[in-house]
């Protein structure tokens, strides 16, 4: 007898009742043989394996559970886990960490090297050897070099640091080319505004774990960003750490973000004006004299007015914000009450260690680096920079640099050419024809010179870690734009938007597979350096493209193989690794009680390493996952300022200097600073020009035809271009909304009542730029001239679950820049919304 | 309500009756007539060979590796123990059929370590005499349902609860 | 013996989701297909609820992590017909897949909507059924599946614990998957009748409260208040 299970209902309660009965024992009996098709995973032996995760650039450590099967002896990764030695993730993860095993084991991975077979963007590909296609690329770089070209080589990189970053630098300064562009623009930024203030090329860090009083501008603390595992952490430890006590966060952003929400108070702010809200805060803290005289006097520079060499009086920090940032004018600007101005700057200043955040929201608008300026302002004025609880620089590992490069001719050729994308710093190729004067990479130039092929053209690019055809709104919408280089070599482990227009594809390992350093950058203070290692062998034919590098400039020979002389990458990696055990401080990973006693020592003037020799000292950092350095001077002000004054600079000399220079030297230097400053759209005038201001921010489209605002955010799951393929985390990619595989647009229920559109609407999402039929959401945490869409997912390629849902703002996003940063202004756009 | 509980028991007794050990098929030649006597008698423990009998969830079989740490060179004249260099030198992995394992029907949950280790189950109890056998039996020696494993849960007072071992 | 339990503080929660995530990492619980989620048959045995109330600009949201609630009377357990769903003597609430008839009696005695049914075969593509946790079996259709503490996870520390000649602590030993992994470290767990652990004080902290309690369910999952 079949019985089904279906069939079985019906009769269920009867079985209940009489189920002593032989022959109802039976039915059951038949019935689970029948149906009961459940069946176990492959077991074996279990082994967890120490690494760093890549799913972001947070850097948080992890523990690999793999499990050997007793069948088939295939090593498999089933579970990753915080590791509890890491200092950044402290034994947590976050959801992306976890969902990382589906990167690994995701279907539509890249197999092997393929050569493109059909068009550029068809997606049609043909396997090749690994020697083949490492022979290919190094014959068209040989070309290209003997013509004189070397300098149009293009590097453009996503995440990427440590030695893999030093690595592909110097392979590139060997070959000749300055042309190493990046896809993080917020990194750039972030660098630029402590360069104008501080005179460090660095990111900002923030001790978050210590501050009472967090005021961010747009941060997106409990989404993606950093470390959201640290964040995480910190934010649980402001609210319930220490007893008695609560920390305060206020958000100051146009959508009720989640870092909005877990907030102690929202303040919804007109997009662009966060800027000027800061200054108006200044200005009741310089008003009301509540700012940390001690602090300003003795360590910043353009406080008050103050008079050149040459005699001339300039504007200082104070007359500015007391004249132009009065809370009633700002008010009406940001569209914050007054009290709210008044009420959180008195807050920011009576709660100390207050900290405030200028990152992501803030920065995303063509005014961004000046808004930064002014939030940063803030923490100057209450004396919260390298303070536990301020703003912190991010210490490295000591590692020793890399012995010179030996250029040949070529090299030299190719080195002096200028910047593809006119970024002028760092200075590789001389201010002279910069357009971007502050940037070190500037991709928002990319496009135009591609177009044009001025100041030259392209020749072939690398791509490493970088999916500019999904995550640069130019080539999202304009992918073709590629094509105007002749020969594309990408390395992404997946088959991505921009691979599709490669002409080989050089798949590297995933994270999971490969040997790798990982020192945190951006993160916080101590230095952090998290060896990555192999949980599993590899799964396919794939290459750890350090190796590839190294076989690259091997074959290239010269000059460039004698820069890059070692054998693979692991060979870099332990070298770079035995100076760390030399170098006599940290320590190897541990728990927090172990760290403690060790630094106690330290501090007591004995470092007593656990390890003897470099074999130990290696053992021991491939079982806890890495060394640290638990030390931070707090309050090393020659570290922490270097800029001309040494000093914080409220006054930025040091873009003063730039914007001069270029003046002099530079192409527009017919208009001299006038015509720079036209140039880079900076509508202030004089001193001004050097201080935290608010320059009006530019916006695509016309207020009229597109009255809307878009802005965008990278939720949890979605951190970077790469985890939409992640089947696990396309179920919940937003917390806010909760709905599965959906990506919607977020509209005030006000604004949607007036357009007539409900929530589950299907609509038109249109900006001058393009447009997207979406499902609009309804809510009142937004404001009603903004409307809102996540980030990270509706790629037109990557694999099945990548392509199966969601859509991508880029497509919307218009052309502009912030063009003093050189980075691109993702909240610039105008839209409209129609009913479909 | 601890009458329903009985009922329950009893009902789910007789269902899972169906045996826990698979039936393996009859073709399960061993790649090598193992003598468990012989190499027992010589003092060896049964971890030199299952090597993680004690520590995991599963005991394993030896890989060619474990053979070759005493046999790489000739030790008798026995034509199963020069298998073993032939397996080594085509680099053919050893291919052990096993004998006990549980139905993947049981959605039961199995570990060496709990039973060995902390329990201080003796392997016969299980396993039955292997040690004594000079050549490798067709099917396991014993064959353990679910009574068999309950009588024993009862018998030490340990956990019978259902969660202990199905899911 | 020890009466395990959870406490989730409301106020250190994020809304990361590295809760769920993890949760269906370590219990195989089967991914949906866009159009099975849109039925609204989404498996997740930990989930984040959202809640948001208020108008622009006074809004607040709020993110309510929700596991079994491992109730000390649970119904689940009352309707089984089978004896599938099963309380341990430690409290824990459990359910044997391999005894479930899929009667779905559970399914609606269950306040919380905790339950799942399987309405059809898991499927993974192969590559991803390498990610499968061994530890755990594959429901196959026709059953239900619930959060059960990890229970398993218990047994390895109990293992753990026995190979040293001692019961399993009272906090920090056995940790279900979600809390393992919380970032903020708003999931507390611990044996609710020791007074020397976390989660029993802040069981009783007045910020405690539990879901539905008027119910009578008594639940195991205790939440904290914001503020």
């Amino acid at each position: 007898m079949r019985v089904t299970r279906r069939g079985f209902f019906g009769w269920t309660g009867a079985v209940a009742a009489a189920a002593a009965g032989a022959q109802t024992v039976r039915a059951i009996g038949d019935l689970q043989a029948a149906t009961y098709e459940a069946e176990l995973p492959p077991r074996g032996i279990e082994g967890w394996v120490a690494s760093v995760c890549q799913q972001c650039p947070g850097g948080c450590g992890i523990l690999v559970r793999t499990i050997t099967g007793v069948e088939d002896g295939v090593k498999r990764a089933v579970k990753i886990e915080g590791n509890p030695y890491h200092p950044i993730s402290r034994g947590s993860i976050c959801p992306k960490g976890v969902a990382g095993l589906q990167a690994l084991y995701d279907p539509d991975r890249l197999r092997g090297p393929l050569k493109r077979a059909g068009a550029r963007g068809q997606g049609q590909w043909q396997p090749v050897s690994w020697d083949e296609a490492i022979a290919t690329v190094v014959q068209h770089l040989r070309d290209l070099r003997a013509r004189g070209e070397a300098h149009t080589l293009l590097l453009m990189a996503g995440q990427v640091r440590g030695l893999m970053q030093n690595l592909l630098l110097r392979f590139l300064e060997a070959y000749g080319s300055p042309n190493s562009l990046s896809t993080a623009s917020g990194c750039e930024a972030a660098q630029q505004t402590l360069l104008l203030t501080q005179g460090i090329a660095e990111p900002i860090a923030y001790d978050l774990e210590n501050s009472a009083y967090i005021l961010s501008f747009g941060a997106s603390l409990l989404e993606a960003g950093w470390s959201p595992v640290r964040q995480a952490r910190a934010y649980g430890h402001l609210r319930q750490g220490t007893p008695g006590r609560r920390g305060r966060l206020v958000q100051v952003e146009p959508r009720l973000s989640v870092t909005a929400a877990k907030a102690d108070e929202w303040i919804p702010v007109r997009p662009g004006t966060d800027g000027a809200l800061a200054l108006a805060m200044a200005h009741v803290i310089v008003s009301e004299g509540l700012y940390d005289r001690e602090f300003v006097d003795a360590w910043t520079f353009g406080f008050e007015d103050w008079r050149d060499p040459a005699g001339t009086t300039h504007l200082g920090f104070r007359s500015l914000v007391l004249n132009d940032y009065r809370p009633e004018a700002v008010s009406a600007m940001t569209g914050v009450p007054i009290q709210t101005i008044v009420r959180v700057a008195r807050e920011f200043t009576a709660t100390r260690p207050a900290v405030a955040l200028a990152e992501r929201g803030a920065g995303f608008y063509t005014n961004g680096l000046y808004n930064r300026l002014a939030i940063h302002a803030l923490n100057a004025l209450v004396g919260s920079i390298e303070v536990p609880g301020g703003t912190v620089t991010q210490r490295r590992p000591p590692f020793t640099p890399l012995t010179p490069v030996t250029r040949d001719a070529a090299a030299v050729r190719g080195l002096a050419a200028p910047r593809i994308d006119g970024a002028g710093y760092p200075a590789l190729s001389g201010l002279g024809a910069a357009k971007n004067p502050l940037a070190s990479s500037a991709l928002p130039s990319l496009p135009e010179a591609l177009r044009t092929g001025s100041p030259y053209r392209a020749n072939a690019l690398f791509l490493y870690y970088a999916n500019p055809a999904y995550s640069i709104p130019e080539f999202t919408r304009n992918p073709e734009l590629l094509d105007a280089i002749p020969f594309i070599v990408s390395f992404s482990p997946f088959p991505d938007e921009t691979s599709r227009h490669a002409d080989l594809i050089l798949p590297d390992h995933t994270y999971l597979e490969r040997w790798q350093d990982d020192p945190i950058e951006a993160t916080w203070g101590p230095a952090v350096l998290g060896l990555r290692q192999p949980a599993i062998p590899p799964r396919h034919q794939t290459r750890h493209t350090g190796d590839v590098l190294i076989q690259i400039a091997q074959g290239l020979g010269g000059t460039v193989a004698a820069a890059i002389p070692w054998k693979d990458f692991g060979e870099v990696l332990k070298e770079s690794f035995r100076e760390v055990a030399g170098a006599q401080r940290g320590l190897i990973m541990t728990t927090p009680f172990e760290e403690a006693r060790q630094r106690r020592q330290a501090d007591a003037g004995f470092w007593l390493p656990t390890y003897k020799t470099f074999d130990e000292f290696w053992n021991q950092v491939a079982e806890r996952g890495g060394w640290w350095d638990p030390a931070y001077p707090f309050g090393d002000r020659e570290r922490a300022f270097r800029t001309p004054s040494g000093k914080f600079e409220f006054f930025s000399q040091t873009l003063r200097q730039r914007l001069e220079t270029l003046a002099r030297r530079g192409p527009a230097s017919g208009g001299g600073l006038e015509g720079v400053l036209r140039a880079l759209d900076i509508r202030a005038r004089g001193d001004r020009v050097f201080l935290p201001h608010h320059e009006a921010p530019r916006f695509v489209g016309d207020e009229k035809e597109f009255p809307l605002h878009l802005i965008m955010s990278k939720p949890m799951s979605l951190a970077s271009t790469r985890t939409a393929n992640h089947a696990w985390l396309a179920e919940i990619p937003d917390v806010r909304t909760s709905r599965p595989w959906e990506i919607a647009v977020e509209i005030n229920p006000e604004t949607a009542h007036k357009l007539g559109v409900k929530d589950g609407d299907e609509v038109w999402l249109e900006s001058p730029a393009g447009r997207l039929r979406l499902r609009a959401r309804l809510y009142q945490g937004i404001a009603p001239e903004v409307v809102h869409m996540p980030f990270g997912s509706g790629h037109g390629a990557g694999g099945r679950f990548a392509e199966a849902w969601g859509a991508n703002p880029n497509r919307l996003v218009g052309g502009e820049a912030d063009r003093l940063a050189g980075t691109p202004a993702l909240f610039a756009t105008r839209v409209r919304i129609t009913k479909v | 309500m601890r009458s329903m509980r009985m009922i329950g028991l009893l009902l789910f007794a007789s269902v899972a009756s169906v045996l826990l050990v698979t039936s393996r098929p009859a073709s399960g030649e061993q790649p090598i007539a193992f003598n468990h006597k012989a190499h027992v008698s010589k003092g060896l423990d049964c971890a030199i060979c299952h090597r993680y009998v004690r520590e995991q969830a599963f005991a394993t079989l030896p890989t060619i590796e474990t053979c070759l740490m005493c046999h790489s060179a000739k030790m008798s004249d026995n034509p199963e123990e020069a298998k073993i260099r032939e397996f080594a030198k085509r680099g053919e992995p050893l291919r052990w059929q096993r004998l006990y394992a549980l139905s993947p029907d049981a959605a039961a949950y199995f570990s060496h370590r709990r039973h060995v280790t902390l329990g201080n189950i003796p392997c016969a109890t299980c396993h039955g005499p292997m040690a004594e056998r000079t050549t490798p039996p067709p099917r396991a020696l014993v064959r353990f349902d679910m009574d068999f494993c309950i009588s024993c849960h009862q018998e030490k007072k340990v956990s019978t609860a259902c969660v202990a071992c199905h899911r | 013996m020890a009466r395990w339990g959870m406490v989730i503080d409301l106020d250190r929660c994020t809304g990361c989701q590295a809760c769920v995530v993890t949760c269906k990492a370590e219990n195989n619980v089967p991914v949906v297909t866009p159009r099975e989620a849109q039925r609204g048959r989404l498996m997740l045995w930990m989930t984040v609820i959202p809640e948001v109330e208020g108008e622009f600009p006074r809004v607040r949201a709020r993110f309510t992590p929700r596991p079994c609630m491992q109730c000390d009377h649970p119904p689940c357990v009352k309707v089984c017909p089978v004896q599938a769903m099963t309380k341990s003597p430690e409290g824990t609430v459990s359910h044997v897949f391999a005894r479930c008839i899929g009667c779905r009696f559970c399914v609606q005695a269950c306040p919380y909507g905790v339950t799942y049914f399987n309405w059809q075969a898991p499927t993974w593509p192969k590559d991803l059924r390498e990610a499968l946790n061994p530890d755990f079996a594959i429901r196959p259709t026709g059953v239900v599946e619930m959060c059960d503490f990890c229970h398993h996870r218990l047994q390895h520390a109990r293992e753990e614990a026995r190979a040293d000649g001692r019961e399993v602590r009272g906090e920090g030993e056995y940790v279900p998957a979600c809390v393992q992994a919380c970032p903020a470290r708003a999931l507390i767990f611990g044996d609710l009748d020791d007074p020397n652990t976390a989660a029993s004080n802040l069981a009783h902290s007045p910020r405690a409260f539990r879901m539905l309690e008027d119910l009578g369910t008594s639940p195991k999952v205790y939440y904290l208040k914001e503020g």
